[in-house]
């Protein structure tokens, strides 16, 4: 059982505390939903590196050996969803789009779609649309992208570690399975990213 | 002596590490958004594409670029060997030569997309 300090930190044996202030961008106000990544990066260690230097990062970083980390508050944003927005009323449901608007975005070229359907998304609420920056938590996972269309598979002690993980996060933010994403689920991402994360 | 030397390091700078380029196919994973006139450039527009792309590695691939769903794919020559290439809607490219991948992105090519301004 773990807690959440007035910091944003998990407090918990299982966790091991690494906050990277240069990865924090501003106050997160609510917490909504969950988005698994993977790092390409070959250990965690490689992923502190950058996170010194750079503003992209995640709340939380899964080593392969099943260690925990936590890299920043709960209480922050972190760029971790990237620029634009899938839709999600397209890929779940599609009666559930505008059809005459998705009628519009699909006749036009793949980059003007994207952008299009980023703008017609950022118009709704969660759970309508998939989580972004501002309500959502990103889970790193470390390991390589490997090519064009994979990535190392997760680990057995990852996939133990990250479910362990998400279950303390349902409790403290009444979240659900449902609310649990990979990367490239909601963004223009490698469709092997966290295409091997088990979490439940 | 020495002008004809680095006129001859010039002429190498010049000259495209890509020779050989040959279209094997079109895919698309989401053929009803991203399109083969998403992707519609021809052998010397590949060669260009690579001339003008940069070198990257995996983590500015997944930050900066948006990993577009449907490719050109076929064979070159790079630097010597035979390789395979992928070029992606998004502005990215791989090539892949025995043993080694490298990974490319172009945001000064929009010309050879069609002219919209991905990245800008």
């Amino acid at each position: 059982m773990s807690s959440i300090d007035n910091e944003g930190m998990l407090i918990s044996s299982k966790v091991e505390l690494r906050r990277f202030p240069a990865i924090e961008q501003g106050d997160l106000r609510s917490v909504r939903a969950l988005v698994v990544h993977q790092t390409d990066a070959p250990t965690a260690q490689h992923t502190f590196n950058s996170y010194r230097n750079k503003g992209n990062g995640a709340h939380f970083l899964i080593e392969k050996d099943g260690a925990i980390y936590q890299t920043a508050s709960m209480k922050k944003r972190c760029y971790h969803v990237g620029r634009l927005l899938r839709s999600k009323c397209q890929a779940v449901d599609k009666s559930t789009c505008d059809a005459v608007k998705i009628k519009a975005i699909e006749s036009l070229t793949w980059e003007l779609q994207f952008r299009a359907l980023d703008r017609y998304e950022r118009t709704k609420n969660y759970p309508e649309r998939y989580p972004m920056n501002a309500d959502s938590l990103g889970i790193e996972l470390v390991g390589k992208h490997l090519d064009e269309t994979h990535y190392e598979k997760v680990t057995a002690l990852q996939n133990q570690s990250l479910q362990w993980l998400v279950s303390e996060l349902y409790g403290h933010f009444s979240l659900t399975s449902k609310d649990v994403y990979t990367h490239p689920q909601i963004s223009y991402k490698n469709v092997d990213e966290a295409g091997s994360a088990v979490w439940q | 002596m020495r002008f004809r030397q680095a006129a001859f390091a010039v002429l190498l700078v010049g000259c495209s590490p890509v020779s050989d380029v040959s279209i094997t196919r079109f895919e698309s994973l989401e053929p009803e958004s991203c399109r083969a006139s998403d992707v519609a450039l021809d052998e010397r527009q590949i060669s260009s594409f690579f001339k003008r792309a940069e070198r990257i590695d995996g983590r500015t691939l997944h930050d900066d670029y948006e990993w577009a769903p449907c490719h050109l794919e076929g064979t070159l020559t790079y630097q010597g060997k035979a390789c395979t290439w992928y070029v992606r809607a998004g502005r990215t490219g791989t090539i892949e030569c025995p043993g080694v991948l490298q990974f490319f992105g172009c945001k000064t090519c929009d010309d050879l997309f069609g002219g919209g301004e991905l990245y800008r």
